[in-house]
């Protein structure tokens, strides 16, 4: 580079190193590329020179430029950095104060349980429908193969509206309504409340959570049910409990079964919560009897079905450990706060 | 239904088999074990003992020293405090090791320096009464009769070297309601053979005649027998026993032998005083309305024309299948006896037992339906018992009114079926041995197996109920567990409400909200405390005919109530800051559907006791409007329960959906609760779909912002103003926020400063500023007509 040129850059260079502020800055970066500045003065000598003396000066002239900007820039960032550590600096938080959070409310246990379990049969392609907690007496009784005078009404005390009106015993009722609007396939499960004539105590209560399963197709078999009620049970209460399947009987099932899991607290050994048993009764269940298969309308030769009832209270109460269920319909916040 | 282990080993020989696996095999063929209880537990290390030497304890006056003899040869030497103790004497004799019923556990001591190697025991320390053994409950040691042989086992000795099991029965299974039944059961699950009763007495002819009419369709069959001259005396040792096993008090032999009967073969029967038949005719027929009878309970019933009596010419002698009548029973002068089995049908029985409030073991039977076949092995049973024990001359004349059915239902079973339903291949070799253990005879033809049912056996009617059969002792462990793999696919998924009951949930819970679940039972009087209006439609509630309790009986209308309960539980718990929510249903006793059933709702509700404000409960609502995507409007309303002037109604359009405020003092103080609160809820059934949406494009034109500041009448709703800025300018309005409501010094008394931010923009062009401004003017214009609001200086 020119001489001229380099004790330029060694002047601006001496100045700049001490600026202190941006105000300055800007001042002394108008001494060499402002309008009037040192840069400028040289290119306007440019058009006096010949075109190869321009050409060569001009050249040099760009970078003298480039420098000087680059030398600007750096301090502005220099000084930038050094104002923002100031300011930093004074910017102080105690992060050990203690802080009242605003916590996230709780589900209540019966309603997280339903959550799982209807999340489970979705993942597993099945659609949920809803049904009324009252019902009519066909729906939750006739079509269930239970007529009037039937001894198995005597299976379940109800609540009665008026004489063909009752508070569902079950969300079976819901069985037919879903097979009367459609044909099979058909994959459902509903939830809801269910209400038997029982006296609140430890173990019972006159309104419960019910989970209906139901799943009608050409080649549907017991061994499906077993399956899938293994794997609910496995899915609930952990990869290691066992289901033992019993008969039974339901009017509106044959073959009727009863699910047994083994005991999730003593793992089947018997403890005060299986009564010794080892087993805690879980859930009744059976192939769909064809006579209710035929009653809503589907061709008993050509379509089995099974179903199966789960209630939630008690199975809640085994899974959260709430010994009893009346605390469950409480709503203590206490209670409430810890299922988390 | 109870049964004993011995008793079952009269029908099925249980050699090898232990109590337990019993039950184990019961519970596997579908009856349930409630309870199981070993009679003898306790007992183990008690054996009878005789008192062959007694002498004093040289160092203790009121011991004396026993010297029993076990048999056998063996003997121990026993202290006893005892006084009614004497050489000879057989008493039991508790050794070392024993662990009582009463929770005492024997040890060999020394007492005084005299060894005592066990005790004697009293009836107390047994837990035994005089049911169990006569002077049981003497003061002192238990003395037994001489029938007892030392060595022998005490429970033995006692009767009670037993298990009883209380088994649960299904209503399917009405055959199973007897220990014969059950024993049937479970010869077929042990694969041994079942032995049935014999059936053997003597038959005389005999000269006292009987007429039996019937006059009611109710009685299908009707059998009848005399037996002449009998001899009334207390029923042997095992039969009393049994009886007592199921809570029946023995009497005499007779009624005994017909209660056994009815426990052993599930047929009621009934023995009346022949003598005291007028005419000697017995007439079934209807009651007449108001017709009187005392029953052998002492009570006396009034009967009406839908209940069956037995009757002779003159009265009432019984109710038909559920209990007999006082008068005509078997009393110590009975001479000659009518033994009655019987048809009843299930129906009237079931309706008659509940409309008298009296339900017997027989009604209890009959309520499940009684086979004809039944009625005549219950009452040759009955003759058998009554010969064998001498208690009697039995006819040669069995009486019979009414059919006696006793034939095979055939019913086909498809082999194909049996895969179908179970999933899995039985070889049809076990199928038909299954099937022919109880007692169905089987003709393998083709594919097919065509059964033959007995008729005891009335629940089995399709091929369904067979492959229940087949499974139930083929055993359910048999079966693969399988996962639906030969099902078609459905959509599936959740539906709409679903949805946004979970969008709500996960909303609640972001608030700090606790969710309850509380129940939809309610007291009619909760509407009072409520101060709900008569003519309110909050009272149009759904009634239950048969409620648990007042508080239970009708369908709540509203969820109000339900949350002010659990925040008054919490607030008598000192819990603070309760936050609530519940989704839940309200009932309306409306019936505008086909069904004809009462209208349900689900609802959202929340309430809160924090120290909190109208509008902190409004951000919630007005974020649950966000996530659902609609705009909610509040109009000032007046809702009973609520704060006269902190209360609207939640609208969507003009549709009211909800509502929002203070509860009334006046209320709370009727809930006994001390914190305000604030509540809303909403009818989620009216909240829309939230349907897919499709993207807008991007403005592509500036927008314009202005800042109007007005000063208004202080009753002036923020809310109408909006309404009214909005409706003025139209689409170029893009959004209005309030930003400052004001009221003092710099604003005249009574008036208040209301000041908005507005955003215009148009979609196809630039907004001038002449366009804004007239937008002004205009909206300044309309404001000061309707509201008299001027602009803030």
């Amino acid at each position: 580079m020119d001489k001229q040129l380099q004790e330029i850059l060694n002047e601006a260079e001496v100045k700049v190193k001490q600026i202190k502020d941006k105000q300055t800055l800007i001042q002394v970066s108008a001494l060499f590329l402002g309008k009037n500045g040192a840069l400028s003065g040289l290119m306007k000598n440019l058009k006096n020179l010949s075109n190869e003396e321009k050409r060569v000066l001009g050249e040099q002239l760009n970078t003298l430029r480039d420098s000087l900007n680059k030398l600007f820039k750096d301090k502005e960032n220099e000084i930038d950095d050094a104002i923002l550590n100031e300011k930093l600096s004074k910017e102080k938080v105690d992060v050990t104060i203690p802080v009242t959070p605003s916590p996230y409310g709780t589900m209540h246990p019966i309603e997280i349980l339903k959550k799982d379990l209807i999340d489970y049969f979705i993942e597993r392609g099945f659609e949920l429908k809803d049904g009324t907690d009252i019902e009519t007496d066909y729906y939750c009784f006739e079509a269930l193969n239970v007529p009037k005078e039937h001894p198995a009404r005597e299976m379940q005390d109800t609540f009665y509206i008026d004489n063909e009106t009752v508070l569902r015993t079950h969300t079976s009722a819901m069985q037919v309504r879903t097979m009367e609007s459609q044909q099979p396939p058909i994959k459902m499960i509903s939830t809801g409340n269910a209400y038997r004539i029982d006296e609140v105590d430890a173990t019972h209560s006159p309104i419960f959570g019910q989970l209906e399963i139901l799943v009608v197709d050409k080649n549907v078999t017991l061994a499906d049910l077993i399956g899938t009620l293994e794997g609910v049970v496995k899915y609930l209460l952990g990869e290691k409990t066992e289901l033992r399947v019993r008969p039974s009987y339901f009017p509106f099932t044959e073959p009727s079964i009863e699910a047994d899991a083994t005991c999730p607290k003593c793992g089947g050994k018997g403890c005060a919560l299986c009564k010794e048993t080892g087993y805690i009764e879980l859930l009744g269940a059976g192939m769909v009897h064809p006579r209710v298969l035929e009653m809503s309308g589907i061709d008993s030769n050509i379509y089995k079905g099974f179903a199966a009832g789960i209630g939630l209270d008690r199975l809640a109460m085994i899974k959260y450990g709430v010994s009893d269920l009346r605390d469950l319909y409480e709503n203590d916040i206490n209670l409430l706060k810890q299922f988390k | 239904m109870i049964v004993s282990y011995k008793w079952l080993a009269d029908f099925v020989n249980l050699e090898n088999v232990t109590p337990q696996e019993v039950a184990d095999k019961f519970i596997n063929i579908g009856f349930e074990v409630e309870d199981m209880k070993d009679l003898s537990k306790g007992m183990e290390r008690v054996k009878v003992g005789r008192i062959v030497k007694l002498t004093r304890h040289p160092n203790a006056d009121k011991l004396q020293i026993c010297t029993i003899d076990l048999g056998g040869g063996d003997t121990v030497q026993i202290l006893t405090a005892a006084t009614n103790v004497f050489e000879g004497a057989l008493v039991p004799a508790a050794l070392d090791g024993a662990d009582l019923p009463n929770g005492v556990k024997i040890k060999t001591t020394n007492m005084r320096g005299e060894e005592s190697q066990g005790m004697l025991c009293s009836g107390e320390e047994l837990c035994i009464d005089n049911s169990v053994y006569p002077n049981a409950l003497v003061d002192g040691i238990m003395i037994l009769d001489e029938s007892a042989k030392p060595g022998q086992q005490i429970a033995e000795f006692l009767g009670l070297d037993d298990v009883v099991y209380d088994l649960k029965v299904l209503a399917n299974r009405p055959d199973c309601q007897s220990v014969m039944g059950l024993a049937k059961e479970l010869s077929v699950a042990l694969d041994r053979k079942f032995i049935a009763p014999k059936t053997e007495f003597k038959q005389e002819k005999i000269d006292l005649p009987i007429k039996i009419e019937v006059e009611t369709e109710n009685c299908p069959l009707y059998l009848g027998c005399i037996v002449k001259n009998v001899k009334l005396a207390p029923s042997p040792l095992w039969i009393q026993r049994r009886l007592k096993l199921s809570g029946i008090t023995p009497h005499n032999n007779i009624v005994d032998i017909t209660n056994l009967v009815l426990l052993e073969m599930g047929q009621p029967l009934h023995a009346f005083d022949y003598d005291k038949i007028a005419n000697h005719k017995i007439i079934v027929r209807a009651a007449y309305e108001n017709e009187e009878l005392t029953c052998l309970d002492d009570q006396d019933y009034i009967l009406s024309s839908d209940i069956t009596v037995i009757a002779d010419t003159d009265k009432a002698l019984g109710l038909a299948g559920i209990k007999g009548g006082k008068e005509y029973s078997i009393s110590n002068d009975t001479q000659n006896i009518l033994i009655e089995s019987a048809i009843f049908d299930r129906v009237n029985i079931r309706r008659s037992s509940r409309k008298l409030g009296l339900r017997t073991d027989a009604s209890a039977r009959y309520e499940r339906e009684i086979q004809p076949i039944s009625t005549l092995n219950g009452l040759n049973r009955a003759l058998t018992l009554i010969s064998s024990l001498n208690c009697g001359t039995i006819s040669s004349d069995i009486v019979q009114v009414g059919e006696l059915k006793d034939e095979k239902r055939k019913v086909s079973l498809p082999l194909s079926d049996i895969k179908r339903t179970l999933g899995i291949e039985i070889p049809t070799e076990n199928i038909m041995y299954i099937l022919n253990r109880l007692d169905i005879e089987t003709t393998l033809i083709g594919d097919a197996i065509d059964c033959y049912v007995p008729s005891i056996r009335a629940d089995i009617e399709r091929s369904a109920d067979l492959i229940e059969e087949v499974i139930r002792f083929y055993g359910f462990n048999h079966i693969t567990p399988t996962h639906c793999e030969q099902t078609s696919s459905i959509a599936g998924g959740m539906n709409t409400m679903l949805q946004l009951q979970r969008n709500c949930v996960s909303y609640m819970l972001a608030t700090g909200a606790h969710q309850v679940r509380t129940y939809g039972f309610c007291a009619p009087t909760t509407l009072d405390k409520l101060l709900i209006q008569e003519n309110s439609e909050l009272r149009n509630y759904v009634k239950i005919t048969n409620p648990l309790s007042f508080d239970y009986s009708t369908m709540r209308t509203q969820m109000v109530s339900s949350l002010l309960e659990v925040i008054k539980l919490n607030e008598n718990r000192k819990n603070k800051d309760t936050q609530i929510f519940e989704i839940g249903k309200i009932f309306k006793d409306i019936r505008d559907n086909k069904d004809n059933i009462p209208c349900e709702y689900n609802v959202l509700s929340y309430m809160t006791a924090q120290n909190v404000d109208f509008f902190n409960v409004k951000s919630i609502t007005e974020m649950l409007a966000s996530k659902f995507g609609i705009n909610f409007t509040y109009k000032p309303s007046k809702i009973e329960y609520m704060h006269p002037n902190i209360c609207a109604d939640i609208c969507l359009g003009n549709k009211k959906i909800g509502c929002i405020g203070k509860i009334h003092p006046r209320v709370l103080k009727n809930f006994d609760i001390k914190h305000d609160c604030y509540y809303f809820e909403i009818n989620l059934n009216d909240l829309p779909a939230k349907k897919t949406k499709k993207a807008k494009p991007l403005p592509k034109f500036p927008s314009s912002h202005r800042d109007l500041a007005l000063v208004v009448d202080e009753n002036v709703l923020v809310g109408g103003m909006i309404e009214t800025i909005k409706k003025t300018v139209g689409d170029m309005l893009e959004n209005i926020e309030l930003f400052d409501i004001y009221q003092g010094e710099q604003v005249p008394n009574g008036y208040k400063s209301v000041a908005f931010n507005l955003t215009f923009r148009k979609q196809d062009a630039t907004l001038t500023q002449e366009e804004v401004n007239e937008a002004i003017n205009k909206i300044l214009v309309r404001l000061e007509s309707t509201y008299q609001a001027k602009i803030r200086a």
